[in-house]
């Protein structure tokens, strides 16, 4: 093992990677680098930012605490 | 139906936690979490409260002898992991199932810097994930 930081990774959409509903895993709109990039079908780079897989985005859904982005993972 | 105190997305049909299960947290890399990964861990605490109304980290359970095949599927993402048990999380901490099995939350009465660093000291050394697949394309900027 090194001692040094690992790097950054690109990270469009924070997400949890071990929480998952139907398969799917979640992230907030919100928390997008760029919301106008996460559209039905766009492939993102999800995850930490020490840590990202890319996925594609399945679903976008109003929820009373933000607007909730349903990925499937692809990697 | 909802019962009292239930979490929004919590699985009460799950039964209780059985203490000698295995606790998984998936790490993103192999050296000790320093205050970037404390960030990341906040932001998912905190989209954990957005969704459940609690501060929460996520774990995997399983029995100690299906640990390679959790480490093969729904850990395959991750190159390194921490490990523990019920028994010694709950002493510290309420775990809850929710959402898509093995997945449970562990709630937190805070999100400081400090509970973060408890919270991973409270699982073991960080191990490799011999079941990590590397990404199809790199994703280091």
């Amino acid at each position: 093992m090194t001692t040094s930081s690992p790097a950054m990774t690109r990270l469009d959409l924070p997400v949890d990677l071990h929480t998952f509903t139907d398969d799917l895993v979640w992230g907030y709109l919100d928390d997008a680098r760029d919301p106008d990039q996460v559209v039905e079908g766009a492939e993102l780079w999800v995850g930490s930012r020490r840590h990202a897989v890319r996925a594609r985005v399945e679903q976008l859904t109003d929820e009373p605490s933000g607007t909730i982005v349903t990925l499937r993972l692809l990697d | 139906m909802k019962m009292p105190g239930q979490l929004p997305f919590e699985r009460a049909d799950r039964v209780p936690a059985d203490t000698a299960l295995a606790v998984l947290r998936g790490m993103p890399h192999g050296e000790e979490p320093d205050d970037d990964d404390l960030d990341d861990l906040r932001g998912q605490c905190r989209s954990a409260c957005r969704r459940l109304g609690r501060w929460a980290l996520s774990v995997f359970l399983t029995p100690p002898e299906q640990l390679d095949h959790v480490l093969a599927t729904r850990m395959r993402r991750f190159p390194y992991y921490r490990s523990t048990t019920v028994a010694a999380l709950r002493t510290r901490y309420e775990l809850r199932p929710t959402f898509d099995a093995p997945h449970w939350s562990v709630l937190l009465d805070d999100i400081g810097n400090r509970s973060l660093r408890a919270f991973l000291a409270a699982f073991g050394s960080t191990r490799e994930n011999e079941h990590y697949r590397l990404p199809s394309e790199g994703g280091r900027t």
